[in-house]
Protein backbone atom coordinates (compact mmCIF):
# COMPACT_ATOMS: atom_id res chain seq x y z
CA UNK A 1 0.00 0.00 0.00
CA UNK A 2 1.88 3.03 -1.45
CA UNK A 3 -0.42 5.43 0.09
CA UNK A 4 0.52 3.97 3.68
CA UNK A 5 4.37 3.24 2.78
CA UNK A 6 3.13 0.14 4.21
CA UNK A 7 3.64 -3.44 3.15
CA UNK A 8 1.64 -6.46 4.90
CA UNK A 9 1.55 -10.59 4.74
CA UNK A 10 -1.80 -12.04 4.40
CA UNK A 11 -3.04 -12.56 8.15
CA UNK A 12 -1.51 -9.09 8.73
CA UNK A 13 -3.26 -7.29 5.92
CA UNK A 14 -6.75 -8.95 6.82
CA UNK A 15 -6.36 -7.99 10.46
CA UNK A 16 -4.99 -4.55 9.39
CA UNK A 17 -8.51 -4.10 7.26
CA UNK A 18 -10.47 -4.96 9.92
CA UNK A 19 -8.81 -2.78 12.56
CA UNK A 20 -9.03 0.20 9.81
CA UNK A 21 -12.82 -0.26 9.52
CA UNK A 22 -13.37 -0.25 13.31
CA UNK A 23 -11.67 2.82 13.38
CA UNK A 24 -13.32 4.45 10.81
CA UNK A 25 -16.56 3.80 12.18
CA UNK A 26 -15.69 4.76 15.79
CA UNK A 27 -14.18 8.14 14.17
CA UNK A 28 -17.04 8.77 12.21
CA UNK A 29 -19.63 7.84 14.61
CA UNK A 30 -21.11 5.72 12.25
CA UNK A 31 -22.93 3.14 14.52
CA UNK A 32 -22.24 1.30 17.88
CA UNK A 33 -22.03 -2.33 18.60
CA UNK A 34 -24.91 -4.32 19.10
CA UNK A 35 -26.89 -1.70 16.78
CA UNK A 36 -28.54 -3.47 13.59
CA UNK A 37 -26.86 -2.40 10.40
CA UNK A 38 -28.12 -3.17 6.64
CA UNK A 39 -25.50 -3.64 4.36
CA UNK A 40 -26.32 -2.96 0.79
CA UNK A 41 -24.89 -5.71 -0.89
CA UNK A 42 -24.55 -5.76 -4.97
CA UNK A 43 -21.96 -9.02 -4.96
CA UNK A 44 -19.23 -7.35 -5.74
CA UNK A 45 -15.85 -7.50 -3.77
CA UNK A 46 -16.59 -3.88 -2.27
CA UNK A 47 -19.74 -4.44 -0.73
CA UNK A 48 -19.45 -8.52 0.38
CA UNK A 49 -15.60 -7.39 1.95
CA UNK A 50 -17.75 -4.54 4.18
CA UNK A 51 -19.62 -7.60 5.19
CA UNK A 52 -17.10 -9.83 6.23
CA UNK A 53 -15.68 -7.34 7.77
CA UNK A 54 -18.36 -6.18 9.93
CA UNK A 55 -19.16 -9.86 10.57
CA UNK A 56 -15.87 -10.70 11.44
CA UNK A 57 -15.99 -7.79 14.27
CA UNK A 58 -18.58 -9.05 15.33
CA UNK A 59 -21.38 -6.07 14.36
CA UNK A 60 -25.13 -7.19 13.58
CA UNK A 61 -25.43 -7.12 10.04
CA UNK A 62 -27.94 -8.31 7.27
CA UNK A 63 -27.73 -8.14 3.91
CA UNK A 64 -29.86 -6.34 1.40
CA UNK A 65 -29.47 -7.45 -2.25
CA UNK A 66 -30.99 -5.41 -5.12
CA UNK A 67 -32.00 -7.76 -8.72
CA UNK A 68 -31.73 -5.15 -11.30
CA UNK A 69 -32.74 -7.45 -13.91
CA UNK A 70 -29.36 -6.89 -15.86
CA UNK A 71 -28.27 -9.39 -18.53
CA UNK A 72 -26.65 -9.45 -21.57
CA UNK A 73 -24.72 -12.65 -22.91
CA UNK A 74 -23.72 -13.14 -19.43
CA UNK A 75 -26.80 -12.78 -16.53
CA UNK A 76 -24.87 -10.02 -14.64
CA UNK A 77 -28.00 -9.81 -11.90
CA UNK A 78 -28.08 -13.64 -11.64
CA UNK A 79 -24.69 -14.37 -10.92
CA UNK A 80 -24.46 -11.26 -8.78
CA UNK A 81 -27.32 -12.62 -6.76
CA UNK A 82 -25.91 -15.98 -5.96
CA UNK A 83 -22.70 -14.56 -5.00
CA UNK A 84 -24.49 -12.89 -2.44
CA UNK A 85 -26.77 -15.94 -1.23
CA UNK A 86 -23.85 -18.05 -1.29
CA UNK A 87 -21.81 -15.75 1.18
CA UNK A 88 -24.39 -14.89 3.31
CA UNK A 89 -25.43 -19.10 3.72
CA UNK A 90 -21.37 -19.82 4.36
CA UNK A 91 -21.76 -17.26 7.65
CA UNK A 92 -25.48 -17.90 8.59
CA UNK A 93 -26.36 -14.06 7.74
CA UNK A 94 -29.85 -12.65 6.75
CA UNK A 95 -30.24 -11.28 3.38
CA UNK A 96 -32.82 -9.87 2.28
CA UNK A 97 -33.49 -10.08 -1.92
CA UNK A 98 -36.03 -7.14 -3.76
CA UNK A 99 -36.56 -8.03 -7.30
CA UNK A 100 -37.17 -5.43 -9.06
CA UNK A 101 -39.62 -7.01 -12.16
CA UNK A 102 -40.92 -8.73 -9.37
CA UNK A 103 -41.50 -5.81 -7.14
CA UNK A 104 -41.90 -2.88 -9.54
CA UNK A 105 -42.83 -4.83 -12.89
CA UNK A 106 -39.62 -3.37 -14.94
CA UNK A 107 -36.36 -3.83 -14.66
CA UNK A 108 -33.15 -1.48 -14.92
CA UNK A 109 -33.26 -1.56 -18.48
CA UNK A 110 -36.85 -0.71 -19.12
CA UNK A 111 -37.06 1.57 -16.77
CA UNK A 112 -33.92 3.38 -18.77
CA UNK A 113 -35.63 3.25 -21.96
CA UNK A 114 -38.73 4.94 -20.92
CA UNK A 115 -36.69 8.19 -20.50
CA UNK A 116 -37.14 10.81 -22.96
CA UNK A 117 -34.18 12.82 -22.11
CA UNK A 118 -30.94 11.25 -23.87
CA UNK A 119 -28.72 12.64 -21.04
CA UNK A 120 -30.13 9.77 -18.81
CA UNK A 121 -27.86 7.26 -18.23
CA UNK A 122 -28.72 4.02 -16.92
CA UNK A 123 -26.56 4.55 -13.98
CA UNK A 124 -28.44 7.66 -13.15
CA UNK A 125 -30.95 5.73 -13.18
CA UNK A 126 -29.57 2.65 -11.44
CA UNK A 127 -28.54 5.19 -8.57
CA UNK A 128 -32.38 6.81 -8.09
CA UNK A 129 -33.75 3.07 -8.10
CA UNK A 130 -31.20 1.59 -4.98
CA UNK A 131 -30.83 4.59 -3.38
CA UNK A 132 -35.04 4.47 -2.77
CA UNK A 133 -35.15 0.38 -2.12
CA UNK A 134 -32.12 0.30 -0.22
CA UNK A 135 -33.92 3.28 2.17
CA UNK A 136 -37.31 2.18 2.06
CA UNK A 137 -35.58 -1.20 3.09
CA UNK A 138 -33.52 0.53 5.80
CA UNK A 139 -36.25 2.72 7.43
CA UNK A 140 -39.02 -0.13 7.50
CA UNK A 141 -36.40 -2.83 9.01
CA UNK A 142 -35.91 -0.12 11.86
CA UNK A 143 -31.81 -0.20 11.27
CA UNK A 144 -29.79 1.76 12.97
CA UNK A 145 -27.87 2.22 9.69
CA UNK A 146 -27.55 1.57 5.71
CA UNK A 147 -24.08 1.23 5.14
CA UNK A 148 -22.61 0.78 1.55
CA UNK A 149 -19.32 -0.20 -0.04
CA UNK A 150 -17.89 2.73 -1.75
CA UNK A 151 -14.41 3.14 -1.06
CA UNK A 152 -11.83 5.69 -1.54
CA UNK A 153 -11.39 5.75 -5.26
CA UNK A 154 -15.36 6.08 -5.52
CA UNK A 155 -15.35 8.95 -2.82
CA UNK A 156 -12.41 10.73 -4.74
CA UNK A 157 -13.98 10.44 -7.98
CA UNK A 158 -17.11 12.14 -6.77
CA UNK A 159 -15.21 14.57 -5.09
CA UNK A 160 -13.27 15.70 -7.97
CA UNK A 161 -16.35 15.40 -10.71
CA UNK A 162 -18.18 17.93 -8.01
CA UNK A 163 -15.27 19.73 -7.97
CA UNK A 164 -14.71 20.45 -11.32
CA UNK A 165 -18.34 21.01 -12.02
CA UNK A 166 -18.64 23.65 -8.78
CA UNK A 167 -21.90 21.42 -7.26
CA UNK A 168 -21.27 23.26 -3.98
CA UNK A 169 -24.47 21.39 -2.44
CA UNK A 170 -22.97 17.98 -3.55
CA UNK A 171 -19.63 19.19 -2.25
CA UNK A 172 -21.50 20.57 1.22
CA UNK A 173 -22.90 16.57 1.85
CA UNK A 174 -20.26 14.22 0.95
CA UNK A 175 -18.94 12.71 4.07
CA UNK A 176 -18.87 9.47 5.36
CA UNK A 177 -21.88 9.68 7.49
CA UNK A 178 -25.72 10.62 6.07
CA UNK A 179 -27.75 11.54 9.10
CA UNK A 180 -31.02 9.89 9.53
CA UNK A 181 -33.56 12.68 8.76
CA UNK A 182 -37.66 12.19 8.28
CA UNK A 183 -38.21 9.31 6.69
CA UNK A 184 -34.56 9.00 5.39
CA UNK A 185 -32.07 6.29 7.53
CA UNK A 186 -29.01 6.94 8.25
CA UNK A 187 -26.13 6.20 6.00
CA UNK A 188 -22.57 5.38 6.23
CA UNK A 189 -19.50 4.48 4.35
CA UNK A 190 -17.11 2.28 6.36
CA UNK A 191 -14.62 1.61 3.56
CA UNK A 192 -14.23 4.97 2.69
CA UNK A 193 -10.88 5.32 3.59
CA UNK A 194 -9.89 1.94 1.60
CA UNK A 195 -8.40 2.29 -2.00
CA UNK A 196 -10.29 0.19 -4.67
CA UNK A 197 -7.37 -2.00 -4.98
CA UNK A 198 -7.41 -2.67 -1.22
CA UNK A 199 -10.94 -3.81 -1.20
CA UNK A 200 -10.05 -6.16 -4.09
CA UNK A 201 -7.06 -7.96 -2.42
CA UNK A 202 -9.10 -8.49 0.67
CA UNK A 203 -12.20 -10.21 -0.79
CA UNK A 204 -9.52 -12.40 -2.80
CA UNK A 205 -7.18 -13.38 0.63
CA UNK A 206 -10.12 -13.84 2.38
CA UNK A 207 -11.32 -16.15 -0.16
CA UNK A 208 -14.88 -14.33 -1.15
CA UNK A 209 -16.23 -14.97 -4.29
CA UNK A 210 -17.36 -12.06 -5.66
CA UNK A 211 -18.62 -11.51 -9.05
CA UNK A 212 -15.16 -10.24 -10.89
CA UNK A 213 -17.28 -8.95 -14.29
CA UNK A 214 -18.08 -5.37 -14.40
CA UNK A 215 -21.93 -4.09 -14.69
CA UNK A 216 -22.35 -4.01 -18.53
CA UNK A 217 -23.92 -0.70 -18.16
CA UNK A 218 -20.38 0.90 -16.57
CA UNK A 219 -18.75 1.41 -19.99
CA UNK A 220 -20.91 4.63 -19.76
CA UNK A 221 -20.35 5.82 -16.61
CA UNK A 222 -18.86 8.87 -15.96
CA UNK A 223 -17.48 8.02 -12.78
CA UNK A 224 -14.86 5.66 -14.57
CA UNK A 225 -13.44 8.43 -16.90
CA UNK A 226 -12.77 11.04 -13.26
CA UNK A 227 -11.63 7.27 -11.48
CA UNK A 228 -9.00 7.18 -14.94
CA UNK A 229 -7.78 10.53 -14.39
CA UNK A 230 -7.05 9.86 -10.64
CA UNK A 231 -5.33 6.83 -11.13
CA UNK A 232 -2.88 8.47 -13.65
CA UNK A 233 -2.03 10.76 -11.45
CA UNK A 234 -1.99 8.17 -8.49
CA UNK A 235 0.58 6.25 -10.68
CA UNK A 236 3.00 9.12 -10.61
CA UNK A 237 2.27 10.13 -7.18
CA UNK A 238 1.59 7.57 -4.89
CA UNK A 239 -0.86 8.60 -1.76
CA UNK A 240 -2.28 12.04 -4.35
CA UNK A 241 -6.02 10.05 -4.11
CA UNK A 242 -5.56 9.45 -0.43
CA UNK A 243 -4.39 12.92 0.41
CA UNK A 244 -7.26 14.63 -2.04
CA UNK A 245 -9.87 12.75 -0.04
CA UNK A 246 -8.87 12.77 2.90
CA UNK A 247 -7.67 16.53 3.08
CA UNK A 248 -11.21 17.30 1.73
CA UNK A 249 -12.28 15.99 4.91
CA UNK A 250 -9.94 17.85 7.07
CA UNK A 251 -10.78 21.07 5.09
CA UNK A 252 -14.75 20.31 5.83
CA UNK A 253 -13.95 20.00 9.17
CA UNK A 254 -12.34 22.80 9.21
CA UNK A 255 -15.21 25.33 7.79
CA UNK A 256 -14.31 25.34 4.09
CA UNK A 257 -17.62 24.67 3.71
CA UNK A 258 -21.05 27.06 4.87
CA UNK A 259 -22.75 24.36 7.08
CA UNK A 260 -25.91 23.09 5.17
CA UNK A 261 -29.21 25.19 5.68
CA UNK A 262 -31.41 23.81 8.39
CA UNK A 263 -33.95 21.97 6.70
CA UNK A 264 -37.43 23.11 6.55
CA UNK A 265 -39.11 20.33 7.96
CA UNK A 266 -42.70 21.92 7.22
CA UNK A 267 -41.42 22.10 3.53
CA UNK A 268 -40.54 18.00 3.02
CA UNK A 269 -43.34 16.85 1.05
CA UNK A 270 -44.70 12.89 1.10
CA UNK A 271 -44.78 11.00 -2.36
CA UNK A 272 -48.62 10.47 -2.61
CA UNK A 273 -47.94 7.01 -4.19
CA UNK A 274 -45.41 5.70 -2.07
CA UNK A 275 -45.31 8.21 1.20
CA UNK A 276 -41.89 8.49 1.09
CA UNK A 277 -39.85 11.94 1.49
CA UNK A 278 -39.58 13.91 -1.44
CA UNK A 279 -38.64 17.88 -1.79
CA UNK A 280 -40.84 18.51 -4.44
CA UNK A 281 -44.58 18.06 -4.93
CA UNK A 282 -46.74 15.61 -6.11
CA UNK A 283 -44.88 12.03 -7.21
CA UNK A 284 -41.46 11.66 -6.01
CA UNK A 285 -38.80 10.83 -8.70
CA UNK A 286 -39.12 6.87 -7.94
CA UNK A 287 -42.40 7.19 -8.76
CA UNK A 288 -42.23 9.27 -11.63
CA UNK A 289 -39.85 7.17 -13.13
CA UNK A 290 -42.32 4.12 -12.63
CA UNK A 291 -45.52 6.01 -14.28
CA UNK A 292 -43.48 7.49 -16.76
CA UNK A 293 -44.77 6.71 -20.65
CA UNK A 294 -47.75 5.24 -18.72
CA UNK B 1 16.53 -15.02 -21.01
CA UNK B 2 13.48 -14.63 -22.40
CA UNK B 3 10.63 -16.22 -20.68
CA UNK B 4 6.99 -16.79 -21.59
CA UNK B 5 4.42 -16.63 -19.36
CA UNK B 6 0.51 -17.70 -20.26
CA UNK B 7 -1.93 -14.08 -19.13
CA UNK B 8 -5.43 -14.70 -18.22
CA UNK B 9 -7.46 -11.61 -18.81
CA UNK B 10 -11.52 -11.36 -19.07
CA UNK B 11 -12.00 -14.81 -19.98
CA UNK B 12 -9.16 -14.71 -22.18
CA UNK B 13 -5.84 -16.13 -22.52
CA UNK B 14 -3.03 -15.09 -24.48
CA UNK B 15 0.81 -16.00 -24.40
CA UNK B 16 3.36 -13.31 -23.81
CA UNK B 17 6.85 -13.48 -23.96
CA UNK B 18 9.43 -11.03 -22.08
CA UNK B 19 12.82 -10.09 -22.72
CA UNK B 20 14.11 -11.29 -19.14
CA UNK B 21 12.39 -12.66 -16.02
CA UNK B 22 10.45 -9.67 -14.97
CA UNK B 23 8.37 -8.53 -11.96
CA UNK B 24 4.69 -8.38 -11.72
CA UNK B 25 5.44 -4.17 -11.97
CA UNK B 26 7.10 -4.66 -15.38
CA UNK B 27 5.02 -7.22 -16.61
CA UNK B 28 1.87 -5.19 -16.06
CA UNK B 29 3.32 -2.03 -17.55
CA UNK B 30 4.92 -3.82 -20.87
CA UNK B 31 1.06 -5.33 -21.15
CA UNK B 32 0.12 -1.47 -20.72
CA UNK B 33 -1.59 -2.35 -17.45
CA UNK B 34 -1.49 -0.11 -14.28
CA UNK B 35 -0.15 -1.60 -11.13
CA UNK B 36 -2.96 0.74 -9.71
CA UNK B 37 -5.93 -0.67 -11.29
CA UNK B 38 -4.95 -4.63 -11.42
CA UNK B 39 -4.21 -7.17 -9.10
CA UNK B 40 -2.02 -10.56 -10.44
CA UNK B 41 -2.43 -13.92 -8.85
CA UNK B 42 -0.71 -17.00 -9.56
CA UNK B 43 -1.86 -20.49 -8.88
CA UNK B 44 -4.83 -18.76 -7.16
CA UNK B 45 -1.82 -16.74 -4.98
CA UNK B 46 -2.10 -12.83 -5.54
CA UNK B 47 1.34 -12.00 -5.79
CA UNK B 48 3.38 -8.55 -4.89
CA UNK B 49 4.25 -6.03 -7.34
CA UNK B 50 7.80 -7.25 -6.98
CA UNK B 51 7.70 -10.64 -7.57
CA UNK B 52 9.34 -12.56 -10.57
CA UNK B 53 7.57 -14.05 -13.39
CA UNK B 54 9.23 -17.31 -14.09
CA UNK B 55 9.02 -18.86 -17.81
CA UNK B 56 5.90 -20.94 -18.04
CA UNK B 57 4.13 -18.87 -15.58
CA UNK B 58 -0.15 -18.81 -15.65
CA UNK B 59 -1.11 -15.71 -14.70
CA UNK B 60 -4.16 -14.13 -14.32
CA UNK B 61 -4.93 -10.19 -14.19
CA UNK B 62 -7.94 -8.56 -12.26
CA UNK B 63 -9.29 -5.42 -12.38
CA UNK B 64 -10.18 -4.28 -9.77
CA UNK B 65 -12.02 -0.62 -10.64
CA UNK B 66 -15.68 -0.70 -10.80
CA UNK B 67 -18.00 2.08 -12.05
CA UNK B 68 -21.36 3.32 -11.71
CA UNK B 69 -23.06 6.41 -10.33
CA UNK B 70 -23.67 6.94 -6.59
Amino acid sequence: MRQHRLALCKPHFLDWMAAQTAETIEKFRMFRPGERVLVAVSGGKDSLSLWDVLYRLGYTADGLYIHLGIQTDFDYSGASEQAAVDFAAARGLNLKIVNLRQTYGEDIAGLSARQHRAEIKPCSVCGLVKRRVMNQAAVEGGYAALATGHNLDDEAAVLLANTMEWKSELLRRQYPVLEAADGFARKVKPFCRFYERDTAAYALLAGIAYVEEECPFSERSKQLEWKSILNRWEDEHPGRKFQFYINFLHARKAGLFAPPPAVNQENRQRCPKCGQPTASQGLCAFCRLLVEDR
Amino acid sequence: MKITVTVQYRREEKQVTFDHKVMVSEALKQLGYSTETHLVLRGGELLTEDTRLADGDTIKLIAVISGGDH
